[in-house]
Parts: structure tokens; sequence; C-alpha cells
């Protein structure tokens, strides 16, 4: 594919237009994922987050409210210790399977009450546990504990969260202020917030808010072994919402919500490079549909262009032949509308350019036709206008015999020269045609010359074009024979020579100079056709020539082969070279005339011309016409 | 008709290439599913699976391992076994070759064997709560164990002030950490000048005379305070303490923590122990040797931590962390 070719800039041009259009999309097609993935990772973190919140804020109110129930079952019994208590005590803890324990603490540490019975720890000191003291600070309000470790009962460490309020509750008759303090297993809260995933390697962790004290983490043992750590200073800086950690050395999305009332954070721990996974997914799938759409376009592209260019380099093809001159070039109608159609038009052209040829040709024939039959033409009008005189001027002086004889001899050389308008006649008519002319022009000029036929037999059935002896006839009766003293003669003779038919006219008159001979058939000497036939009508009423002007001639010889134009003639020579252009016109350029004269010795012309034989039957209606 | 012939081969080619395009989405998730299945399988053998000490190594190994996408396949004999057993068991832990081996030896003729079979097997060790020598191991986790010795012996020279007999029970079976806890132990008693070693009495449970040990050892001497090199010697000599009603004027200092002997803490019939984080060695042996793996640069030594903990501390949040492992069921 060269460059700057149709196929090449289509294809490239297609190429990168597909290209630019593809990457443009892929970009807004990947910006627009990606966005949505991360946006679908922050809003299903957020969710997973809000969530767990609420579950966890359910359990914990639950919690309180069962907490609530037992508080107030206790405060209204008679007794803490009565067994009624401690049976509807009982059923209460065995609904939920999550209570460890719960117990009644005097302001002093004493265990008034607790359930199940399982033996306390002895020497328990309970006053610096939290739960214990924050009850006795806000006796009011319900507290919840950190999960720790409860350490009240013998060979029983139990992680729990510990929920105390302040009670008041009777005992033996008395009312006494103390502590209820309700144990619930951690499990629960660890089992809410372990089966949260978020994406593949995404968690929960919960803190507590005032402290950063961890709550919950998936890896608490690590955190607490100081083998991890959570950046939980940002998140406690959030009540809710996200922001991206990136002081690890991990990128991370964190996600905030609090849990109400128990004052713990609930923080979702995303991992940017998952979202950033998917979106390396998303670019590579992008890239390969890119790149495979690229190739698919280019392979178009190039059948596309293939498909335009073909017919167009076949119709250049065709184009340089027809350049070439092959006008039968056609080229094959196919490709796209538009070249199809170019290819319809330039077949339709060349066609067209074909006929117009063929019409030159047809054209350059007819005016050569016309042509010649225009020369042919010149030849009567001339000759009849002066016969036509003499046969008055002979009716004048009553020479009827004469007349006869002139007038029949008229009519048998029109009949000849008519001969239907055919351009070829029987050299025998031509001869005919001669002698018919030589009667006329003796009777014209009163015996001043003798004439002789000398002709082969075979000659006689030859094709010749007619009216051509007739000119020599009159150049030598003009020229040779009229201006000379003596008695003329004028021999006309046919013979075959090598296929060829020569026909000679001789005279024995003045003859002519070199100098004339040459102007005989040249063009140079000047004057049209039509200045020749005004000056032979001009010259007509004195002697009958056609043209007068040549006068006297060398005995050089001159060949009829060095003139050419076939219409201009001029002034003494214009019958003798219609005759010359005539035959050349017909036979071509080797035939013609040839001149042989010597001043005072006469002078004689020889026609040449190939042999062709006469059909007979168009002899006999040419001979009818 | 060649223009309709073209067309046909244009189609032919649209479709063959949507053919391709399917094709290679198909190929790429094919590819995708083949990623996830990759996995890592390491053997983790130790020198002993009961006990709260051997369970937080095998919590903390589970969390890495899961942390890490490993297949952890443990092996161990029930109790302490003897060096040949646990060499048996490694030898058919490699047979189905491990990616890598974490192992916990009790001697140096068992890390020896271990660390050949590795190295023929040419798969990362790393060794955890073993200290050795031997070279071939990527990584060794432990304490140092000669340090911890040392830690306790002036644990119990502070508790008696500086002055006293100290008896010290073993387990008798020879193992390398507890024969560094005794060297450690030696070495810094005899720096103290007020502080004597009176006896050194091997206290196998599997013989369950260790309390007639105790008992004879509180019969026939004067001893101040008692060092158990391991947990069932401390609760055997705090319980005969506790019986004889001498909790607290004779000072026991022991390694390592259980239940049982926590509930002696509180109870002031034992003043001290000192505590590892075996969750933590569990955890960074299968990520020591996940990293190996992966060919990153592991450290040959990672010391861990130790802490004496008493009755008063024993509760403090990190504390509690340590003694009482989330037991998550």
């Amino acid at each position: 594919m060269r460059k700057r070719s149709i196929q090449f800039l289509i294809s490239v041009a297609l190429s990168v237009f597909s290209a630019a259009a593809i990457m443009m999309v892929s970009v807004l097609l990947y910006n627009k994922f990606s966005q949505t993935a991360e946006t679908n990772a922050l809003r299903n973190t957020q969710q997973v987050v809000d969530q767990v919140s609420y579950n966890l804020e359910d359990y914990i109110q639950g919690m309180s409210e069962i907490y609530g129930v037992i508080h107030d079952t206790i405060s209204r019994s008679g007794d803490v210790n009565e067994e009624e208590l401690r049976s509807q005590l009982n059923t209460i803890i065995g609904i939920r399977g999550e209570i460890v324990s719960l117990a009644v603490i005097g302001h002093n540490g004493e265990v008034m009450m607790s359930i199940p019975g399982v033996a306390l720890k002895e020497n328990l000191s309970l006053y610096n546990q939290r739960w214990f003291q924050s009850a006795l600070q806000t006796p009011n309000h319900l507290s919840y504990s950190l999960p720790h470790v409860q350490n009240m009962y013998k060979m029983q460490y139990k992680w729990v969260v510990s929920l105390s309020k302040g009670i008041t509750v009777a005992r033996s008759g008395k009312t006494e202020q103390g502590v209820l303090l309700l144990d619930v297993n951690f499990n629960k809260i660890n089992q809410l917030s372990s089966r949260v995933v978020l994406g593949k390697k995404g968690y929960v962790y919960i803190v507590d808010e005032s402290a950063g004290n961890m709550v919950y983490h998936p890896q608490q043992q690590l955190i607490y072994a100081g083998l991890k750590s959570e950046n939980v200073e940002q998140a406690l800086k959030y009540t809710f919402g996200s922001f991206h950690d990136e002081s690890g050395d991990e990128d991370k999305m964190i996600t905030v919500q609090t849990i109400g009332n128990i004052g713990w954070k609930v923080v979702g721990v995303s991992f940017t490079d998952e979202i950033i996974t998917t979106r390396r997914e998303l670019n590579d799938y992008l890239l390969n549909l890119l790149l495979m759409l690229l190739v698919f376009v280019i392979a178009m592209s190039w059948l596309i262009s293939r498909i335009i260019a073909r017919p167009i380099r076949q119709l250049e093809k065709s184009m340089k032949n027809v350049e070439r001159g092959d006008f039968h070039t056609m080229t094959a109608i196919r490709g796209p509308l538009e070249v199809e159609q170019l290819s319809r038009r330039f077949n339709l052209m060349v066609s067209r350019i074909r006929e117009l040829m063929q019409q030159i040709v047809v054209e350059q024939e007819a005016k050569r036709k016309y042509e010649f039959e225009a020369l042919q033409s010149q030849i009567n009008p001339h000759f009849l206008y002066n016969t036509l005189n003499t046969v008055v001027r002979m009716v004048g002086m009553n020479r009827n015999e004469e007349v006869v004889t002139t007038i029949t001899s008229l009519s048998k050389l029109f009949r000849i020269s008519l001969s239907k308008g055919k351009p070829m006649i029987p050299l025998a008519s031509e001869l005919e045609h001669a002698r018919n002319y030589l009667i006329i022009q003796n009777i014209r000029f009163k015996n001043k010359f003798d004439y002789v036929f000398d002709v082969e037999e075979a000659a006689l059935p030859s094709l010749s074009l007619k009216l051509i002896l007739q000119p020599l006839l009159e150049n030598a009766i003009m020229h040779g024979i009229e201006p000379s003293v003596d008695k003329g003669m004028i021999t006309v003779r046919a013979w075959i020579e090598a296929g060829q038919v020569y026909v000679q006219v001789s005279d024995n008159g003045l003859g002519m100079s070199g100098g004339q001979l040459a102007a005989l058939l040249s063009e140079e000497t000047g004057g049209t056709t039509k200045r020749g036939r005004h000056a032979g009508e001009s010259n007509a009423d004195r002697d009958g020539t056609i043209v007068g002007a040549a006068s006297g001639a060398s005995k050089r010889s001159a060949s009829a082969g060095t003139a050419s134009s076939p219409v201009s003639g001029a002034g003494s020579g214009v019958g003798v070279r219609n005759v010359h252009e005539r035959i050349r016109l017909f036979y071509g350029e080797p035939y013609g005339l040839k001149f042989e004269s010597e001043l005072e010795e006469g002078t004689t012309v020889t026609i040449r011309f190939p042999f062709k034989p006469a059909d007979e039957e168009a002899d006999e209606r040419s001979e009818e016409g | 008709m060649s223009v309709k012939r073209r067309l046909g081969r244009f189609a032919v080619l649209c479709i063959a290439a949507m053919v391709a395009l399917l094709l290679g989405s198909c190929m790429h998730q094919a590819e995708d599913s083949s990623i996830q299945r990759e996995n890592i399988d390491i053997s983790l053998l130790l020198k002993r699976l009961d006990g709260d000490y051997w369970n937080s190594v095998v919590m903390g190994a589970e969390a890495a391992s899961k942390e890490f996408n490993v297949t952890l396949h443990i092996s161990g004999p029930e109790k302490q076994g003897s060096p040949e057993q646990l060499l048996e068991t490694a030898k058919l832990a490699l047979v189905h070759h491990p990616d890598a081996v974490v192992f916990a030896a009790g001697n140096e003729e068992v890390t020896a064997g271990i660390v050949e079979a590795g190295k023929a097997a040419r798969i990362p060790l790393i060794a955890i709560d073993t200290e050795t020598e031997e070279a071939g191991i990527s990584s060794i986790i432990t304490i140092n164990h000669h340090q911890a010795g040392r830690a306790v012996a002036l644990k119990m020279s502070e508790l008696l002030a500086g002055k006293g007999s100290v008896a010290l029970l073993t387990d008798g079976l020879g193992d390398n950490n507890q024969l560094r806890r005794e060297e450690g132990i030696k070495e810094a008693l005899a720096e103290e000048s007020g502080m004597a070693l009176i006896g050194i009495e091997p206290c196998v449970e599997a013989d369950g005379n260790c309390r007639s040990v105790v008992s004879s050892l509180l019969n026939e001497q004067q001893v101040d305070g008692i060092l158990a090199l391991n947990v069932q010697a401390a609760v055997t000599a705090a319980l005969e303490v506790k019986q004889r009603g001498l909790g607290g004027k004779i000072k026991i200092v022991a390694f390592d923590s259980s239940m049982e002997l926590l509930e002696l803490l509180q109870e002031d019939q034992l003043q001290a122990v000192l505590v590892q984080n075996p969750f933590s060695i569990g955890y960074l042996g299968i990520k020591n040797a996940v990293l190996a793996l992966r060919g990153e640069e592991v450290p040959l030594h990672v010391a861990m931590e130790a802490k004496l903990v008493n009755s008063d501390t024993m509760f403090w949040p990190e504390n509690q962390r340590v003694l009482f492992p989330f037991i998550q069921k």
C-alpha cells in the first residue's frame, strides 16, 4: 500500500478515527465503571458497618431491656434471697443463653446474691473492678463495661460485658443499696462482628470511644501482642462517615458508625487495593477489548478501502490502455456504486470516443469523396460551354453535318461522363470518351491535328477513373498543338505492364521547358481551384482553354510524384493536376501522372494505375446510364 | 455479483471477529479462577499438643493461616513424647510434601533431624520456641529462655528480699528450653550473694510422683522459695504449699500459665508467673514461613517477649488478653 493511496488513506483514517473513538469510549467507560465500583464499595462498606451497628445496638438494647426486667423483678421482691425470686430470675436467664451470670453486690462489696450459684472466689475484691466503680459513681445510669475477664467466680474466667447499675433491694427485712451486675457473654458480640466480611480482606472492629480501647477486633490477639496495629485515633475523630487511611503500608478505606448510649464505635476497614484490583481487571478487560477491536477495525478498514480502491485502480489501468490508443478497452463494471458509475461513464466515454473516431474516419472519407467529386465535376461545364459556342458558330455557317457529328459526340461524351454518377468506368468507355472529345475538338479546331488510338485489347476491361484522359488531351491541344504552326498529331496508347495499366497521351506540339514541367504539378504555383475555374471561365471566350497561363515547354521530364496537394492547383495545369490528384486520391501515392517533354518536340503524359477488371454487369449498366 | 460475494465475506469476517472477542473474554475469566486456587501447605510440628500454651500456639498459627490463605497440617504427640517420636512425626509430615515446615523441637537432635529432612526437601524451615544454632533455618521465633530463667530467679530474689534458699523443680525430660532456663536461674542465683540453690528436683508428671517430690523437698529442707520450670510442677508445688497452709510464706515463681495456676496466683499460693505470648509465636511462625516462601526477607532471630505477672497485674487488660485467650466458640 503506497502512501497517499486511497486504500492507505482510508485505512489509516478509519483506523485512527476508530481507535480514537474506542479509546475515548473506553476511557469514559473506565472512569464511569471505576467510579461506580468505588462508590459501590464505599456504599457497601457503609451499609455493612451500619448493619453491624444496628445489630449491636439491637442486641445491647435487648440486653438493657432484660436488665430492666431483672432490675424491676429484684427491686420489687420482698427479699433478695427468697427462692421464688431466684427461680424467676433463673427463668429469665434461661431464655437468654448469652447471660452468663447476675449478681447483687452491696456497697461494701459483699455479694448479696448471685445466679447461677457458682462458688465465688475467696478474698474477692470488687472495688477495683470498673463496672462496680461506675455503678457506684452513677447509680441511676446503666453502664456497660468493656469486654473483660470476669474474675468473681472460682475457676471461671469468662470474657463478658458487664452491665451494672445501682439498685435498692430488700434483704432480711432491711432496704439496702447495692449494685446489680449482669454479665453477658462477649462471644455474641464477637459473632456479630466476626461474620462481617468486607471484600476479601476487609473486616470490622469495635472500639471504645472514651479510651480508645479495642472492644472487638478480628485480630485482637495480634493487636495486643503488638504484632498489628490499628489507626484508632483517626477513627475516633469521626462519629460516622468514611475516610481514607494511608498511614499503614496498605491504603485503607475506613468507615465509622457510632453505637448510641454505649459509647462504642463500629469501624469498617476495607482495602483500597481490592477496589483497585477490580479496576485493574476492568482495565485489562477494556485493554483487551480495545486491542481486539483495533485489529478488527484495521482489518475492516483495509478491506473496505480495498473494495473501494481496487476498482479505481482497475479503472486507472483501463485509462492507461486508452492512453496507449486501445479504444477497445472495457472496464469491468463492479465495486461500490460511485465507482461502478464511474466505470460505466468511463466505458461510455471510451465508446463515445471510439464512435467519434469512427465518425472522423467516415467524415474524412466523405470529404475526400466530396473533393474527388468536386474535382471531377470541374471538367464538364467549361468544355460544354466552349463546345456549344462552336456548335452555335457552325450552325451559323450552316455546316450541318459537322454540327450533327459534334452534337452526337457531345451526347456520347456526356453519357459516358455521367455514367450514373459512378467514379469508375471501364477503360474502354474512357477511351471512347476520349475519342468523342477528340472528334469534337477536331471539328472545333478545323482539323488542326490528327489522332491515333493504339490500345492493347487486354487493357480494355480494366476499370479506370473517368475523365482522366480529357484534361490531358485538352492540355495537349491547347498548349502543344494549337500554338504550333504545323499540323499536330495526338497519340493515345494503352497497355498493361506488370499488372498495371498505362495510358499515354503524346503530342508533337511545342513541348515544355523544365520550369514549366516542374510548375505543372507543383502546388506552389499559386491559385486555388476556384480561382482557376474562375480564370478558366474568363478565358473561355477567347480560346476555350481552362487555364491559359502555361505556355512553352522544355524537353525535360518531370515526375508527377513531386506534387502532393489534392485541392490546390494553379493556372496552366489545373486540369492536369486535377487528374493527377484524383488518381493519387483514389489509388494512392505511387500512382499518378508522368510528364516527358521537350521543347519543339512535344509532350508525353503517362498515366499509371493498377489493373482492376470491371464487373461486366456493372459495366453494362453504366453503358445504359 | 462480486459486491454481494464481498459483502458475504465481510459478514463472515465480522462474525469471526465477534467470536474471537467472546473467546477472549471467556479465557480471561478462566484465568481469574485459576489464581484463586493457589494455596500454600504448611506443616506445623509441635513437640506436644496438650496444654494451654500449645493451644494458644495453634490458635496463633490458625489465625495466620486464615490471613495468608494457608492450609495448615498440625502434627505432634499428644503429650510430651520422646525425641524419636517427634522425629518420626516430622518425617511422616514431610511425606505429604508441605511447602514449608514450622516446628517446635525439644532437643538439638530432633532439630538437626528436622533440618536435615527439610534441607533434603528444599523447603523453608521455621523454628518456634526452639533455641538452636542449627544452620538452614529461615527464622527462629522464641523467647530467650536463658534470660527468662534469669528474670524468674531475680523475681524470686526480689520476693525473698535477696536472701533465702530456693529449690528448683524441673520436668526431668531434658527439654532444651528447660535446660536453658535452668542455666539462667543458676547463673542469676549465683550472682545474688544471699540466694542459695538448695536442690534441683525432677518433677515428672507422667510418674504422678511430682507431689511426693515436692512434699519430701519441703519436709527435708528449709525452703524459702520454689522455682518451677513448667506448669505442672508449679501447680503441684502451689497445691502442696496451700495444703500446708504456707501460702505466701513459701514463695513460688513459675513459667507459663494455666487456669489452675492463675487461680492459685489469685489465692496468693503462687506469687508470679512468667508468661510468653504463645499466640504470637504461632502466628509469626506461619507468617514468616509464608514470607520465606514468597522470597521475602525474614529475620533469622525473632526475639519474643516474656512477662512476669502477679495477682495484681493479671487483670490488666493487656495481660487479660495473654492469660485468657479468646475462646471464640
